[in-house]
């Protein structure tokens, strides 16, 4: 029996032995798995620090780079806004042709863009240096850069491109210790021929310039002696217009004092003339009377020998009386003292008119008249228009010889009647015709000189033509004839 | 339920008087002879300046309220410029407004403020746009706002701080001109009002937490000084010279992680205080904060996707406020995000200005993630009909 006892609580005792051990074992398993899990999860936990640490490395990478990004960006920027500045400058400048609204344009807030706080620009003006821009710069300094010191600071700028505080030589620092720059750069301003001045651009806060300053100044000082070259060309060219401007004034007033003078001169002329022409004409008419008198015998026989001589006095006086008479009339014309009567005229009528009246002396010579005539109108005076064709028939028939042709055309030229009168005569010579025109020209020719005449007739034509608004000339050749034409403004039905 | 009207124009002439003439008739041109309730001003002109400027409104508009402020750069469509005026009138729409100065106390003189408008008023309030120049204690401000209109109630605003040496700031309220208080618009009835405030900063680096902080300064990060926060990314100087300790931290300024807002409420530190403490311009939103960097096209992508989040069925104006620091970095990029803004708006009239300091509550979508202050953040406003 205890031998029973004995197995039976050794078995138990085995059993809860082996129990244990099954749990010991089974927690010993679970145990392991779930250090592996936490294994797992410290090193899973481990690796994501590292990840934030390498994620914390690569920010402060990134923000290292980024900010050294970032002061190469303030660069660029300060760049930017410097040429955004220039350009807005360089506007100003090139809009102007004044030199004092060129420094107006320069202004401390473009100075600013440009990033400068102060500005001062001297340029030269004859043997002294004046301070057309002063931005952000006391007085005092002002006036030192202004003097002496100044000319030879500007001297040694003219040798050299841009220099900064840095390379400021030593004896001109004196000029620049009252300034109250940190920094600065100065340049010459200098056009193709001469140093015109120099500017100085300085910093009140920083120290440092940057790479970019330089440029900017380099351009900006190249833009301002573009500008003031600009405006002394202008101001060159706009004197030496203004100075043509006066001499051709002075010409022209010269001129019109000379024209009235010619005016006067002439009108003096005509006066004279017909004065002189008026008293001529009264001893002339008595002359004629008396001989025309003696030579009706009135007071008693004359001797043939003197009747010849008598009719020759006459007939001088008559030539005398007419040129007295054509004298008076141009003279007359021109001063404008005539009295036109306008009446609307048949042209081919009057002509016909005259031509009959000359039948006589186209008779004696045996000259043929070939009329070609339209019926046109004009507006003028009838005497002075008979008057011309008188004078142009009288001189044709003067100067055509026996048995030739003497031909009159009228016809309609746009707005105009054009009437010639075309002769066979003995012809002008091409040197004579711009003055047959002229008042008592004679052509000298043998042939010419034959025929009579007061030498006023194709002047009083001329006057009368011009009085109706019409123009004369004439064509001719040597030997062939000549050919008078003359136009007249048709009267107002008769043009188109 | 009439529909509100509005109409926006400005002018870029550098003369006060030729500006707000040329604004002023193309406005009234616009309204015809309809009655405007609101002007609401934005200008870039001196004090003397400014005094030729609003009689002019008057006489051309003659609104029933006028309220204006002074801001140093203003945005109208796709352009930014230093010397003008926006004029932005409303027609149809139930407001009233007014302007206060701050005595004692801002929080109280704020509460009060806001109590003043809303006792004038009869009918549902709706939101409320503010303007303001304070001194002191800027949570004091937002928590009399609060105080005053009720916790989580829809607000916008734009304000500045005496301390920071900002450009001056004015405020205008019917011919009372003041340099500093707060003017406010409380507007009623159906007026539908997206809004938002974010920044763009990009997160960058280990989270780290903030052990010790009071109000707006924080102590400890991580265990050390808090200083060691930036020395750990941008080195010794930092702790030795304030200048670039300034410099970094506006650049690379903090971003603590709420679990209210999915985006990072950015903060840059102002001061450097002996102890390696450094004060923040508000109070310090979380325990969880990161270095965050501007990455401009990202600065951009923020404002497209705040703005593409607003859905509405008649918007009548964008009103965009841009922080300094955020204009700063995109520089001369800045045309690109108007351009993109612009392009997301289409016809809506885009105007604003860059300013300082917005406050408000985060966004439209989620009022009880509540009242904030952002100064490296944009704001954007968007009103039409409900």
């Amino acid at each position: 029996m205890e031998n029973l006892e004995f197995l039976f609580s050794s078995g138990v005792s085995l059993f809860f032995f082996l129990i244990s051990l099954t749990i010991i074992i089974f927690l010993s398993i679970f145990s392991l798995k779930k250090m592996d899990r936490i294994r797992i999860l410290g090193k899973e936990i481990r690796r994501l620090e590292n990840s934030l640490r390498e994620m914390d490395e690569q920010a402060k990478l990134i923000v290292k780079t980024d900010l050294e990004l970032s002061k190469v960006q303030e660069e660029l920027d300060k760049r930017v806004s410097g040429l955004l500045a220039l350009q807005r400058l360089s506007q100003s400048l090139s809009s102007t042709l004044e030199e004092e609204s060129l420094f107006l344009a320069i202004r401390e807030d473009l100075i600013s863009d440009l990033g400068f706080s102060s500005c001062l620009i001297i340029v030269k003006k004859g043997d002294s240096l004046a301070v057309p821009v002063s931005i952000g710069v006391n007085d005092e300094f002002k006036e030192m850069i202004a003097s002496q010191g100044g000319a030879g600071f500007f001297r040694f700028l003219i040798s050299k491109e841009v220099i900064s505080h840095k390379e400021l030589p030593p004896e001109f620092e004196y000029l620049f210790q009252k300034s109250s720059f940190k920094s600065f750069l100065a340049s010459s301003i200098q056009s193709k021929d001469s140093p015109l001045g120099f500017l100085i651009l300085g910093n009140i806060f920083q120290e440092e310039i940057s790479g970019g300053a330089l440029e900017i100044v380099e351009i900006f000082s190249s833009q301002l002696a573009q500008s003031l070259e600009n405006i002394h060309l202008f101001e060159e060219v706009f004197r030496s217009h203004r100075e043509l401007e006066e001499k051709v004034k002075e010409r022209t007033k010269s001129l019109q004092e000379a024209l009235e003078k010619i005016e006067k001169i002439s009108r003096l002329k005509s006066e004279f003339v017909s004065a002189v022409s008026h008293e001529f004409r009264t001893p002339l008419t008595s002359i004629k009377g008396y001989a025309s008198l003696l030579v009706q015998e009135r007071f008693g026989k004359i001797p043939p020998a003197v009747r010849l001589r008598l009719e020759r006095i006459n007939q001088q006086a008559d030539t005398l009386v007419n040129m007295i008479n054509e004298l008076l009339d141009i003279a007359r014309i021109e001063s404008g003292r005539s009295k036109i009567e306008i009446q609307k005229i048949d042209l081919s009528e009057t002509m016909k008119k005259i031509a009959d009246y000359f039948y006589p002396q186209l008779k004696e010579k045996n000259l043929q008249l070939i009329l070609t005539l339209s019926s046109l109108f004009v507006e003028a005076d009838k005497s002075l228009l008979e008057r011309v064709f008188i004078n142009l028939l009288s001189n044709a028939i003067k100067f055509t010889p026996q048995g030739k042709k003497i031909e009159i055309k009228c016809e309609k030229k746009d707005n105009y009647a054009e009437v010639s009168v075309r002769d066979e005569g003995i012809g002008i010579p091409q040197e004579d015709l711009e003055n047959i025109f002229k008042e008592f020209y004679r052509i000298d020719n043998p042939l010419q000189k034959e025929v009579k005449g007061t030498g006023l007739g194709l002047s009083l034509v001329r006057n009368i033509i011009k009085a109706h608004q019409g123009e004369i000339w004439v064509e001719s050749k040597v030997g062939e004839g000549s050919k008078f034409i003359f136009t007249l403004p048709l009267a107002q039905e008769s043009k188109i | 339920m009439s529909k509100i009207e509005v109409g926006v124009s400005f002018s870029e002439n550098p003369n006060v008087e030729e500006a707000v003439r040329e604004a002023s008739i193309k406005l009234r041109a616009k309204f015809s002879s309809a009655k405007i309730d609101l002007c609401l001003v934005f200008f870039s002109f001196s004090r003397e300046e400014v005094k030729k400027l609003f009689p002019n409104i008057k006489l051309v508009l003659s609104p029933s309220l006028t309220v204006g402020c002074s801001l140093p750069l203003l945005i109208a469509e796709k352009r930014v410029f230093s010397k003008g005026l926006i004029l932005i009138a409303f027609s149809n729409t139930r407001v009233v407004g007014g302007l206060s100065p701050f005595k004692d106390n801002i929080l109280e003189d704020t509460e009060k403020f806001i109590w003043r408008l809303i006792r004038r008023v009869k009918g549902e309030r709706r939101f409320f746009l503010c303007l303001a120049n304070i001194s002191g204690f800027s949570p004091d401000f937002l928590r009399g706002l609060e105080r005053g209109l009720g916790r989580n109630f829809p607000l916008l605003g734009l304000f500045s701080h005496k301390e920071y040496n900002l450009p001056s700031f004015l405020l205008y309220n019917e011919d009372v001109l003041r340099g500093e208080g707060i003017a406010g618009l409380l507007f009623l009835d159906d007026l539908g009002a997206f809004f938002e405030i974010n920044s763009g900063f990009t997160p960058l680096g280990k989270e780290a937490s903030v052990d010790s902080f009071s109000k707006d300064i924080i102590y400890r990060i991580d265990n050390s000084p808090a200083v060691y926060f930036y020395k750990n990314y941008f080195g010794e100087k930092v702790e030795s010279s304030g200048e670039y300790f300034q410099r970094v931290s506006r650049r690379y300024p903090l971003g603590f992680k709420t679990e209210r807002f999915p985006s990072y409420i950015i903060s840059s530190p102002v001061k450097l205080n002996p102890d390696g403490s450094f004060k923040l311009f508000k109070e310090v939103p979380s325990s969880k904060v990161r270095l965050t960097i501007p990455i401009r096209d990202k600065l951009i992508n923020s404002v497209e996707e705040t703005v593409k989040k607003g859905k509405f069925k008649s918007p009548k104006v964008a009103i965009f406020f841009e922080g300094f620091n955020r204009f700063r970095f995109l520089k001369f990029f800045y045309p690109s995000q108007l351009e993109a803004l612009k392009n997301l708006l289409g016809d809506i009239p885009l105007v604003g200005g860059v300013g300082f300091y917005h406050l408000g509550l985060l966004s439209s979508f989620d009022l009880n993630l509540g009242h904030f202050i952002g100064e490296n953040s944009f704001s954007i406003l968007i009103l039409g009909d409900k």
